[in-house]
Order: C-alpha cells, then structure tokens, then sequence
C-alpha cells in the first residue's frame, strides 16, 4: 500500500520533470518575446540589456542549465513584470486559489450530496422535477456569463456581497458559488441516478425488512454504494473545475493562481509560467494519486487484495 | 453495450427532447439564414443610436431596433442572429472535426489492439481528458493568431478523445465476431471489414454523446470569443457581444445578458436532447 502511494508520487516527479522540460523549451522556441512585451519601443541594444535581466539573454541550452541549478536550490526565478520572485508571487496567489476551491467544493459536496440523495429518494415526485430541472439549468448556464450577471446585480446593484479583486476572504464568495455551479448539478444528477440503482437492490430491501433505520440505510448502505463511481466522477470535475477557475478569476479580477497563468501567458512570462505549471502539474498528481487512493479504502474488494490498509 | 433496447421512435414522445429539437431547428435556420432575415446591417455603426434600450423597456424611444443598439449604434438584434450563426457554424464544423479524428484514431486503435500503438494512442488520449481543456485552448490561441481555422482546430480538440475511446471499444468487441472471422475468410480486404465496422459503431456511439460535446464547445467558442481569443472584431460571435457589452454592464444590462440567454438557450435545449437520447438507449449516467 505505501509502496504503490510512493511509486506513483515518484513516477509523478518524473512526469512534472518531462512536462517542465518541455515546457522550458517550448516557450523559447515559439514565436513572441517577453522583452518586446515590456518595452515595444526598445533599441537593439536595451533589447539586449533588457534580456540579460530577465535571464533569458543566453543562448537556450545554457539558459536551461541555470534554470536546472537554481531549481535545485529551490530558486525558480525572477518575474520582471511582477518585479517578485516567482516563489512570492506563487506562494501568494496559492492561498487565495485555494480558498476559492475549498469554498466551491465545500458547496458541491453540501449541496450535491444533499439535494442528490433527496431527488432519488423522492423520485418522480414534483421534489424530483423541481431539483433535477434545476439540475440542467445549472449545467447550462455559462459560467463566465453568470459571473458578469451576478458581480452586476449581487455586488453592484445590491452591495450584498463584495467581489472583484481580492481583499478578504468574503471575496471569496461570489466566484465560488459560480464555480461550484455546474459541478453541483452533475452531482445532483449523478447522486440521483446511482442511488435509485442501489435502492432498488436486493440489501436496501432486506435492511428495511429487517427493521433497520431508514437514515442508515440510506447513508450508510445505499449512499456509501455509490461512492466509487462518484469519485471517478469528481476526479473527471477537478479537471473542469481547474478550467473554469482560470475563467471566474478572469472576470472576477480575483488574483489568484488563474489569473496569474492568464497574465503569464499573455506577457510570456516564462519563468512564472514555469513555476505554475509544474505547480499545476503537480497539483493533478497528488490529486489523482489521492484518488486512487481513495479507492483502495472504498472498494473492500481492491482492499484485500492489496493485502490490507 | 446497449441495456435495454427502448425504439428510437419513444423520443418523438419525450416532451423535453421535442421541446430542444424545435429551438435546435429554429437556430439551425438562423446559422442558415441569418444574413437574408437580420432587419439592419449588423456592422452599421450609427453614434446617434447608441445604447437604445429594448422594446419592452419603459424608456424605449423607437420601434425599429427590437432589442436595442449596442455602445457604437449598432442593432443588437442583427449582432445575436449573426453571433449565432458564426457561433453555430464554428460549433458543428468543430464537432464534425473531433468526430473524424476520434473515428480514424479509434478505428486504428482498436484494431492495433493488444499493441504499442493502441497504449500509445490511449495514453495520449489520457493526458488529454486529464487536462484542463479551457487552459489547453487559451494557451494555444494565445500563441497562434486565432482565426477561423485555428479555432475549429483547437474546439475539436476538447471532443476528439471521448469518440476514440468509444469508437475503439466498439472495434475491439466487434473484432472477435463470427462474422468478421466469416468475412475474412470470404476474403474482404482489412479495409472493407474497417469500414464495416466503423458504419456499424460509428452512429451508436456518438449520437448520445455528440449533442452533449456541441454544447460544451458552444460554451468554449463563445467564451474564447469572449477573452477575446476566438473570432476577432468586426466578426461577430455571442462571445466578442458580451465582451463589447461588459463595459456598461451596470447601465445598460441588455448587452451582455441578452447573447448570454442565447448561449444558455441553445446549451439547454442541446442536453435536453442528450438526456432523451441517453434514456431512450439506455446509457444514462
């Protein structure tokens, strides 16, 4: 068991590696140059004097060495354009991300869970046409457009709550719950779905005939049935949901992790993108192997024959 | 892989599917017709018509621009059928993109099944689906200058995996059938039996699926558009309206919400539609 866990963290070192390297080589080598990006009026000569600083002023294959050092050092270089080092910028833009999806998951699973189980246990009553047809409205609606729609009427209109930009975890809000929106409903209808195939199964049915409490069996038994196909799914979700964080901190102006890969990118500020896309990488790995993980101590099936947690 | 067989003719009694095929029809005809039926030129600029309301708004001062101007005078009306049509025609060519490369990457898939290739070809098609794929277009597009071409290309890169992963698991059971062993033995060239198989899976499997892959990639297109990544001004899309409209958000709403309710409009009908699909063959989630 621990094993596996440490053959896959440390084949996923290799791949963050691989996806650096490539990375690096990538961005030198396609057209667009981040010192035209900061000065498009230069001389030759302050072009020159300008690359120098930013670290890209040598030839590629020794610029790569150096960025191999500093990176072994724990140093990932210099944003020029946010005149901080990349691990500052990160490492403040990681906390506000972070809130943002330790927010939205939190109403996923809250909301999910709770309106899922409720839709399947009183399917095909109007409790079910009301939370199921919300359900496909919400996996409808563009997630940039309710973001514009909701910072107009909830923080302009209202002044209920404050958004745009980042002073304070209550900024945290709004972007959230347009986050956690399309997740939430494919939840709903995933939770929906499988939790009728479980009720309908022979052990709920005997449970109940054998007096035991609804609540457990339906949590217990039913739900926890459901589980490993779930956490496929929020696997699958994390992918969409990391999409879609780059998009809400855009229109959101939220200065997060999203928004500082979109900066990035449009400056070709290569050594911030560097540095986040092997966080990003990195992020994935953990991630999947904490899914995997997951289903080792859902599935008792898989649990033995690993030979016990 | 098909459970329970229900006729296909149950979903002419699907309420929700008619009521997502009729909207999908009536914007079909706008992405056909949208140039003949718009009432002005959506490109006309007119400074003294700028930021007209609605019709219906109480401060409505003229029956001629039904949905109001936007911030330089033009008819909102004939920018949303336009948007529509080049948002539309993007979306379809997209999907029929993604399509033929799932199909011929599935087909070559499964029948290289057991091999390198096949691992090879399904590891790629892993990284894809792990990957975020807003992220993936975003970066693209904001190397290469987005035009028409590059956008198809890109959308279709969100779909493709999905159709070769089905499409190949068809290949790979309906490889070990009687028949083939039977048509092999009749002597039908590879490519025959190829063709036989991909005539046979192709339908089944994308057409639950498909609907649901358009709707996401009218999602994409409108919000590359809207970054200002995909069609690039004086195109029209609904994306690069709501773009244009973000700056008076707050005074004059209509701009942006009303393409945004288009989008939204168009994406509903199209998972209704997937919806009914998927319960008529059984595979709903």
């Amino acid at each position: 068991m621990v094993t596996t866990i440490i053959r896959r963290l440390l084949q996923g070192l290799i791949v963050i590696f691989a996806v650096m390297v490539i990375t690096f080589f990538m961005l030198r080598l396609i057209p667009g140059d981040p010192s035209r990006v900061l000065a498009p009026i230069a001389t030759a000569e302050q072009t020159a004097q300008l690359k120098q600083q930013m670290g890209i002023g040598e030839s590629i294959p020794v610029q790569f060495g150096k960025y191999m050092q500093n990176l072994f050092r724990g140093y990932m270089g210099y944003s020029l354009f946010q005149k901080a080092d990349v691990t500052d910028v990160i490492g403040k833009a990681l906390p506000r991300t972070g809130l943002l999806l330790l927010f939205a998951i939190l109403l996923e699973l809250s909301f999910g869970i709770f309106f899922g189980v409720l839709a399947a246990v009183k399917s095909n009553t109007w409790v079910d046409k009301v939370i199921s047809g919300f359900a496909v409205i919400f996996q409808s609606v563009p997630n940039y457009w309710v973001s514009l729609i909701l910072i107009s009427i909830v923080t302009v209109k209202w002044r209920l709550l404050p958004s745009i930009g980042y002073q304070g975890p209550i900024y945290a809000v709004l972007p959230a719950i347009v986050l956690s929106l399309q997740p939430t409903a494919v939840l709903i209808r995933n939770i929906r779905a499988s939790m009728m195939g479980s009720l309908n199964q022979g052990f709920v049915k005997a449970a109940k005939a054998r007096g035991v409490p609804w609540m457990i069996i339906l949590f217990k038994y039913a739900f926890r049935n459901s589980l490993i196909p779930l956490l496929t799914l929020f696997g699958a979700q994390l992918s969409y949901i990391a999409g879609s964080i780059v998009v809400v901190e855009y229109v959101f102006g939220y200065p997060g992790i999203g928004l500082q890969t979109l900066n990035a990118i449009f400056r070709r500020d290569y050594f911030l993108i560097q540095g986040l896309v092997v966080l990003i990488s990195g992020f994935f790995i953990v991630v999947n192997t904490a899914i995997d993980i997951g289903y080792i101590y859902l599935d008792p099936r898989i649990r033995k024959a690993l030979g016990g947690l | 892989m098909i459970k329970k067989n229900k006729p296909i003719g149950l979903l002419w009694k699907d309420k929700n599917f008619l009521i997502g095929l009729t909207i999908i029809s009536i914007t079909l005809f706008i992405t056909l017709f949208a140039s003949q039926i718009v009432p002005f030129d959506p490109g006309k600029v007119a400074p003294r018509e700028r930021l007209m309301p609605p019709l219906w708004s109480s401060e409505s001062t003229n029956a001629f621009h039904w949905l109001g101007t936007d911030s330089i005078g033009r008819d909102l009306l004939s920018r949303i059928f336009l948007g529509i049509k080049n948002s539309m025609a993007i979306a379809l060519f997209s999907i029929g993109v993604a399509i033929f490369i799932g199909a011929v990457v599935g087909l070559l898939s499964g029948l290289s099944y057991p091999g390198f290739f096949d691992s090879l070809l399904m590891r790629i098609t892993d990284i894809q689906m792990g990957f975020p794929f807003v992220l993936l277009a975003i970066i693209i597009l904001s190397l290469v200058r987005p035009t028409v071409f590059t956008i198809i290309l890109v959308l279709s890169l969100s779909a493709w995996p999905a159709y070769a992963r089905v499409i190949r698991s068809g290949v790979i059971i309906e490889k070990e059938m009687d028949y083939v062993a039977a048509a092999k033995i009749l002597g039908a060239s590879r490519f025959r039996i190829a063709f036989k198989y991909l005539g046979k899976n192709l339908v089944p499997a994308i057409l639950p699926v498909a609907p649901m892959d358009l709707a996401s990639i009218v999602i994409a297109e409108s919000l590359l558009s809207f970054m200002n990544l995909g069609i690039q001004p004086p195109g029209i899309s609904l994306g690069n309206i709501m773009a244009d409209g973000w700056n008076y958000i707050n005074t004059h709403w209509w701009i942006t919400a009303l393409p945004g309710i288009v989008v939204f409009i168009i994406v509903l009908s199209l998972n209704l539609m997937a919806d009914a699909i998927q319960s008529v063959s059984g595979k709903k989630p």
